[in-house]
């Protein structure tokens, strides 16, 4: 090879070898990390990513997914030009359409069904990513339907919901301001959110105490945690009462901030003591040592944090569990204090930044007062009262009883039927609508019910507004064209906005428009962040202290006992206490003598969109679920085996991953996968009724070798 | 300049951020059959909630007595003085896997035309200040290139900490 070549081989960017690095970022996961990537460019095309140096969330270093993110972007099922449906719906027989054909159907599809029908009846629904929430919310609004519904439904908004109805605000842990103690509990960051991650190493590295409690033995209880506790699944609530009352016995609880900032000790004091160590024992599967050792370091820490995570709330119980567990905070007075839980609070985007922004009022003020009420308000009011949104997990009922009123028609960005419990129903509902728009990056399964699909662009592609914490505000350039035919989704919307003639014109006129709009009292130059092409550190406003005026509950305190729930105590059974309840989908039963646990993460997926690019794929090549090893001795599965895993609604066959990262007797298997897709055997009737959230994490099954039953 | 690949078994997820990074600075297809120069183990033993786990990187070692450099009869392979990198020109090479054999690693790779490929310690991004497309990405800075030179107490300490470490748990594991 000669030096020029040897250069262009190991992508070194400089004129020599015509490659260019340019800033972009990573949309793959979550709003939480959204990392800075530099992206190597020759031809137009990307041939390497790597981290941005000194970027707010990542500096330099990206995950497992998002080293991929070049084969991400050029995944061979990227849609590539809009398309109309030809054949039967399913049958993914489609032909290429021009834009303009495609944004009139879609108007046209829309307004029928609400001539027909009313507003409400078209249901605007997303997955990931979250940029473009607020712009399909207002779509939603200025359309006349409250049904604008996410995959929210079924992943955060329930631990938002319990840091709500709790503290009045949601709460963020200050693990660098060095607590004594810092309980993740479910939390594996590690593994979900890597930047919290480095802030657990930074801690332990400075000399910090971790306790880790988990059903899943996971990277982050091998390596950070002192003391690793791992209850059963779904015995969360139980622990943590359990706790509480060790902690009021041994006149460990902080009675001075109790007094001062607390509602409802009283009573929640006469419910944990209902809550014995020896039943803890028996229902939770912890050694009464640790039991006591973990409400001895918490209930004697000077400062601790006991931080839960989303998964907490993934349970049929999970609301109730969830609080249970955030109320250890209240009860040591941890609160508001260097070291402790401090409360936060989201700028724009799902981030929060430390800065206010005007995104709540550019969706509310399109809000559609006459409309019915949004899909899930008679079962699941508690969410309906708390969130603008419509609970996803109601919409199949809806759809199947026509009650309140009948829902005909969804528009659609990455929507994944494989989120939603027995997931092949959303299928079979597509199929029955008058009318379905679908946009997404990939063919997905659910774009093939669409009548009309028309294709997205990733992050790389496009031009969008990120906060990040520290005051940072970042506004991306396009690394590279859209490829194919592409627009971005917030495009895609303004022109469907225009074509349904609604009197929108801040929607119709685009993303830069509104993001303005959105951002008019922030003292930032957008043009010049963009044109700097790297975020940029604004002046953030001091907030008043989180005590200073009443806080964000009925009672004005951090409520232990809740005031908002009591006002569902008779007509849906939700106790005002975070009282433990049995968390299962049915009863005990010999036939499916195991539980199954899905939705904790894996390093090389989030939910379906990864598994299908290659690099990723390689790191695990097949859907497999983790089994304990004296399990599989008893059933005599080796490594790699084929087996079934089946619950009461169904059966899927995966292979086994022999791994002490299930307890005995509990099996944990990743979800997202099309051929193996454990959603669609959790019973959809398997949800939280403070939340409406599904229960990925305890339902029965059974595990048995694939050869033995044909 | 030597340097030194090192990984922190304590920061260590085995989450395979290097081993993608690796692929995608090397062009390696799996889907293709390519063969990943970069991998990553979780390697455990027993069934207990506190039974033994290690998370392992693993490519080439680049060892200051390649075996592999002694093995390959066409002469591809050689240590680079200035980096003290294990690296190749495949012009030459005949396939005939001496170099996989010799290696304890197994750290060569074979292409689609047969011809040996592997990490080369990302040399070309070294010379020019560069970190090796694994370092780089690493989440928690895990995986670290650093000179031969300063390798010295500091690094014998920590290393000797380790190994005490890894000892320790492997007692654990003998008791249980």
């Amino acid at each position: 090879m000669s030096e020029l070549e040897q250069l262009v081989h190991a992508k070194i960017p400089g004129p020599e070898t015509g490659i260019e690095v340019r800033h972009t970022m990573c949309d793959i996961c979550t709003p939480g990390p959204q990392c800075g990537v530099d992206a190597y460019i020759k031809d137009g095309v990307v041939i390497k990513v790597e981290g941005t140096a000194g970027f707010p969330t990542n500096n330099g270093a990206l995950c497992t997914k998002g080293a991929a993110n070049r084969q991400y972007i050029y995944r061979k099922d990227r849609i590539r030009t809009p398309m109309r449906r030809t054949g039967p719906r399913g049958s993914g027989k489609f032909e290429s359409i021009s834009w303009d054909e495609a944004v009139a159907a879609v108007a046209m599809g829309l307004n029928g069904v609400k001539a027909r029908h009313g507003a409400e009846a078209v249901a605007f629904m997303t997955g990931y990513p979250k940029w473009y929430r607020p712009f399909l919310h207002r779509l939603a609004y200025s359309f006349g339907s409250p049904n604008y519904l996410t995959e929210s439904s079924t992943c955060h908004r329930s631990e938002v919901m319990s840091w709500q109805l709790t503290y009045g605000s949601e709460m963020r842990p200050d693990v660098l301001g060095m607590p004594e103690v810092l309980v993740g509990w479910a939390c594996n960051p590690l593994v979900s959110a890597y930047p919290m991650g480095r802030n657990y190493y930074q801690y332990k590295e400075k000399g910090g105490r971790v306790v880790i409690i988990d059903p899943r033995r996971t990277p982050t209880a091998v390596q950070c945690a002192d003391l690793y506790i791992r209850p059963r699944v779904g015995t969360d609530g139980y622990l943590a009462n359990t706790v509480a009352r060790l902690i009021i016995e041994n006149g460990w609880a902080d009675m001075d901030f109790i007094q001062k900032h607390v509602h409802g000790f009283a009573a929640y004091r006469d419910m944990v003591m209902g809550y014995t160590v020896e039943e803890a024992v028996r229902i939770t599967g912890v050694p009464e040592g640790e039991i006591r050792e973990l409400a001895q370091l918490i209930g004697t820490a000077k400062t601790a944090i006991i931080q839960p995570s989303n998964g907490l709330s993934h349970h049929a119980n999970g609301l109730p569990s969830h609080r249970a567990v955030i109320c250890l905070n209240a009860l040591t007075g941890n609160v508001n204090k260097p070291g402790t839980i401090v409360p936060t609070f989201e700028t724009f985007a799902d981030m929060a930044a430390g800065f206010r922004t005007r995104e709540d009022e550019f969706v509310e003020e399109r809000f559609p007062r006459n409309a019915r009420p949004k899909i899930g308000s008679a079962r699941f009011p508690l969410w309906s009262e708390m969130l603008p949104e419509a609970q996803g997990m109601d919409l199949v009922r809806q759809w199947e009883k026509g009650e309140p009123y009948p829902i005909r028609a969804i528009y659609a960005h990455g929507v994944n039927n494989r989120m939603y419990l027995e997931s092949s129903r959303l299928l079979e509902m597509a199929a029955d609508l008058d009318f379905v728009a679908a946009t997404d990056l990939f063919w997905t399964d659910f774009c093939r019910y669409a009548d009309i699909v028309m294709p997205a662009c990733t992050s790389f592609e496009r031009s969008e507004v990120k906060c990040y914490g520290g005051g940072f505000v970042n506004y991306t350039s396009p690394a590279i064209a859209p490829l194919y035919e592409s627009l971005d989704d917030v495009e895609i919307m303004s022109r469907v906005a225009s074509a349904l003639a609604l009197d929108d014109p801040l929607l119709c006129s685009g993303y830069d428009t509104c993001v303005k709009h959105m951002f008019r009292d922030v003292d930032v130059d957008l043009d010049a962040v963009k044109a700097g092409g790297v975020p940029l550190k604004i002046p953030c406003p001091k907030t008043p202290d989180y005590f200073s005026a009443p806080l964000d509950t009925p009672s004005g305190k951090i409520e232990l006992y809740s005031e908002r729930i009591a006002k569902y105590e008779h007509s849906h059974g939700l106790n005002p206490l975070p009282v433990f309840v049995d968390g299962y989908d049915s009863p005990e039963n010999g036939e499916l003598p195991m539980t199954l646990i899905t939705g904790g993460r894996i390093p090389n997926a989030v939910h379906s969109r990864l598994h299908d690019v290659p690099w990723l794929r390689s790191l695990r090549p097949d859907p497999a679920a983790d089994l304990n090893p004296e399990d599989a001795k008893r059933m005599e599965i080796g490594q790699g085996d084929e087996i079934y895993l089946t619950t009461r609604v169904g059966r899927i066959k995966v292979k086994a991953n022999v791994s002490a990262i299930s307890a005995p007797g509990e099996v944990n298997m990743y979800h997202g996968y099309s051929e193996a897709n454990v959603n669609q055997i959790i019973p959809r009737d398997h949800l939280d009724p403070y939340s409406g959230f599904p229960g990925f994490k305890q339902v029965r099954c059974r595990v048995e070798k694939a050869e033995v039953r044909k | 300049m030597s340097y030194i690949f090192l990984l922190d078994t304590r920061k260590c997820i085995g989450c395979g951020a290097c081993a993608v990074a690796c692929m995608d600075q090397n062009d390696v297809q799996p889907q293709e059959g390519d063969e990943p120069f970069r991998q990553c183990f979780v390697i455990e033993q027993g069934s207990g909630k506190d039974a033994p786990v290690r998370y392992l990187s693993m490519a080439c070692m680049h060892c200051a007595q390649a075996p592999c450099v002694q093995g390959c009869p066409a002469g591809c392979l050689k240590k680079d003085t200035d980096t003290g990198f294990t690296v190749y020109d495949q012009t030459n090479c005949i396939g005939c896997h001496s170099c996989a054999m010799a290696c304890p690693f197994a750290a060569p790779c074979f292409d689609r035309a047969g011809k040996m490929v592997k990490c080369d310690g990302c040399i070309e991004r070294v010379r020019r200040g560069m970190q090796p497309a694994c370092v780089r990405v690493c989440p928690y800075g895990a995986l670290q290139l650093v000179e031969k030179e300063t390798f010295g107490a500091g690094q014998r300490g920590k290393s000797a900490r380790l190994l005490a470490y890894t000892a320790l748990d492997g007692e654990r594991t003998d008791s249980e």
